[in-house]
């Protein structure tokens, strides 16, 4: 396997107070990472980091041997992200953002169609956005992450307000963007899903890695943090 | 890759034929026809005095003036702050073709400035000077090129500003109480203003000597069109290289003011006063109205500037030998006073409608706040003002202050009135009326109505 995503002593602070120290861990081509930790531990600015949305005040990151500091624009075509409140055009249907995101991406627009599907939103295709529940947007936002099948999906709380039958159809997505070759992180704070599906987990606490274990591990994981809101 | 192939200029004429509106642009349009009679006896009074190309030329830097200040704004909002960066951040850009998206709807959207500014100069074609007309359209068609053009270039060069370190200490002395990064963008709309402004100038300059029979002078009132088309294409490539890097830098200054002000609410919670803002001791008791105040100190502190800097010409108004300072005063701090008097519809902005009851607050409280903080920052453009009344006779300057005060209040609280009732129409109602109202208080009717001034 090889690194889709490598994180060298990344840190990041906002006045004084440090959101993200020395952080550094890496994902493999195939991999699904877990990042968890409390509310405010720095998972979202770790992933605000890694997409290139803010930039380090040191580290390095680098998506499939891409430095995002370097080449944010080269970075983004080599990830699929969805963002903790994604946003989407309100006028155009689910079909035409996909095809939009496809052009601009550079793939067919084969591709829309297997989106949808992926997404769920078959039945809902031709409807506007701005019809769309929370959960359906979410569910837009990661087809249109994954309609170009980027080496790297970063999904920063995705499953949030999903219905359970399209959480479990955006896990079985994943896994399988992840049986094709590509890297995945997942930030939850719902463990019991990644218990499921993750081959690592990576604990985030007071802007530090304070666990990189095997899914394995989770239990073990449990006990020493106790469930920090987790 | 012409504008019919370009994916994200599709995707906005989709949205926009969907999202309706489109004759919203006609309202400042339809309300400077309306104006233009009541502006007539301010405006243009020099066609009766047989000074075309002076006139001519005081009316091509003025509105020249106004569409570039608009656009120096409005090139901001859309480029660097606008809504389609939210949407395409997750993704790759292709900087180029968005760009030219990006400027392909800002023209459109804004294209009712030039238009309505020739409507309101049509007494000038009535007249009969038809070269003097199409001159000075000509003039305020090139501000707006150059509005644009260089309002791109700019804004986009200070996205490098902001993020270069050779520039931190310059951008720190300049700063304030911002974020350093945050300083290059504050001060870009006002480089672009007087990057396109001296085009202006001198595009106005020429259109008077073109007039008075110096044919060079039509070369020089190009120098807006040609200002404007060579700063789109400086744009271009730096749109390559900053549209993208942008976000992070807006990040970054996000998340510096969240900081900020979740650092002051702990501040509060710990019992300890927030930090006051500005004109904070008007709100008395009511808490409205110093919700308003900090909302407006913390989001819209631009205002606050940009009310003292109009505020400076309602002094050099005043200050002039212009033997009718009562229609000086009207016409520029009038005209000043109306803006600020918008400043409700900013504080609306974003608001759902249920937030107020939600809150517990009641609408008409939240509207009075609104209206009197608007009322409080445009103090900026009439107190300077008063400096008048040591030149001028006091009895001609103090009643015209008291009108445009009298305007500013009506114009205030219409403001707040629209954005609570109509969120969707209230810019455009809004924008239509103070247009209306500043032909009529600047055409002489206040001054008549009192029995003050020339103008009437």
């Amino acid at each position: 396997m090889s690194a889709v995503l490598e994180v060298l002593g990344l840190q990041k602070h906002f006045g004084r107070v440090a959101a993200v120290r020395e952080v550094s861990f890496s994902v493999q081509a195939g991999e699904l990472v877990g990042l968890v930790g409390p509310n405010g531990a720095g998972k979202s600015t770790t992933i605000q980091l890694i997409s290139g949305q803010l930039q380090a005040d040191a580290g390095t990151v680098r998506v499939g041997g891409v430095d995002v500091a370097a080449d944010p624009n080269g970075a983004r075509a080599r990830v699929g992200y969805v963002p903790e409140e994604p946003k989407l055009y309100d006028y155009l249907t689910a079909r035409e953002m996909l095809a939009f995101v496809a052009e601009i991406r550079g793939v067919g627009q084969g591709h829309v169609d297997e989106a949808l599907e992926l997404c769920g939103l078959g039945a809902d295709a031709d409807r506007l956005i701005r019809e769309y529940s929370q959960g359906m947007r979410r569910r837009a936002a990661l087809g249109c992450a994954m309609i170009a099948r980027p080496p790297l999906l970063l999904l920063d709380e995705s499953l949030n307000g999903l219905d359970p039958p399209s959480a479990e159809r955006t896990l079985r997505g994943l896994r399988a963007a992840c049986d094709n070759g590509a890297g995945v992180i997942l930030s939850t704070h719902v463990l019991d899903t990644l218990e499921r599906v993750a081959d690592r987990i990576v604990m985030i606490s007071a802007g530090r890695v304070v666990a990189d274990v095997p899914a394995s591990g989770l239990g073990e994981l449990r006990r020493r943090f106790s469930e920090p809101s987790v | 890759m012409g504008l019919r192939d370009n994916p994200y200029h599709q995707a906005k004429v989709r949205q926009r034929r969907r999202a309706g509106g489109a004759w919203a642009g006609l309202l400042p349009v339809l309300a400077a026809g309306a104006a233009a009679p009541l502006a007539e006896p301010v405006l243009f009074d020099f066609i009766d005095a047989g000074a075309i190309s002076a006139g001519v030329e005081g009316l091509a830097l003025r509105g020249g003036g106004l569409v570039v200040a608009a656009l120096s704004l409005h090139t901001y909002a859309d480029l660097v702050r606008g809504p389609d960066r939210a949407v395409l951040d997750p993704h790759p850009v292709q900087a180029r073709p968005l760009l030219w998206a990006i400027a392909w709807s800002t023209a459109r959207d804004r294209l009712y400035l030039p238009i309505g500014l020739a409507v309101l100069a049509a007494p000038l074609l009535l007249a009969g000077h038809h070269v003097a007309w199409l001159g000075l359209v000509g003039v305020l068609l090139g501000a707006y090129a150059a509005g644009l053009g260089v309002g791109f270039a700019v804004h986009l060069g200070a996205i490098w500003v902001g993020r270069s370190a050779s520039l931190a200490r310059l951008l720190d002395l300049l700063r304030g109480d911002n974020p350093r990064m945050q300083a290059a963008l504050i001060y870009a709309p006002g480089a672009a203003l007087v990057v396109a402004g001296l085009a202006v100038t001198l595009g106005a300059a020429g259109l008077r000597g073109a007039l008075d029979g110096r044919p060079a002078g039509w070369a020089w009132a190009l120098s807006p069109a040609v200002l404007g088309i060579a700063g789109f294409a400086l744009a271009l490539p730096l749109a390559e290289r900053f549209y993208v890097r942008a976000t992070a830098l807006l990040t970054e200054v996000d998340g510096q003011v969240d900081h900020r002000i979740a650092a002051e609410g702990a501040r509060g919670a710990a019992g300890a006063s927030p930090e006051p803002v500005y004109l904070e001791w008007t709100a008395g008791g009511r808490r409205e109205h110093l919700r308003a105040l900090r909302q407006a100190w913390r989001s819209h502190r631009a205002w606050a500037f940009a009310a003292w800097l109009l505020g400076l010409s309602t002094l050099l108004a005043v200050w002039s030998d212009e033997v009718d300072v009562t229609a000086r005063i009207f016409a520029v701090a009038g005209g000043g006073g109306l803006l600020m008097a918008a400043l409700p519809l900013r504080l609306a902005e974003g608001d759902p409608p249920w937030l107020d009851r939600a809150l517990g607050l009641r609408p008409g409280a939240v509207a009075a706040g609104r209206a009197l903080t608007a009322v409080g920052y445009a103090q900026g453009v009439v107190l300077p003002g008063l400096l008048g009344a040591l030149r001028h006779p006091a009895r001609e300057v103090l009643p015209a202050l008291i009108g445009v005060e009298v305007a500013i209040f009506i114009g205030s609280c219409s403001a707040a009135a629209l954005a609570g009732r109509l969120p969707k129409r209230a810019a455009w109602l809004y924008g239509g009326l103070a247009v209306v109202a500043w032909a009529w208080i600047g055409g002489g009717f206040w001054a008549r109505l009192i029995g003050i001034g020339g103008a009437g």
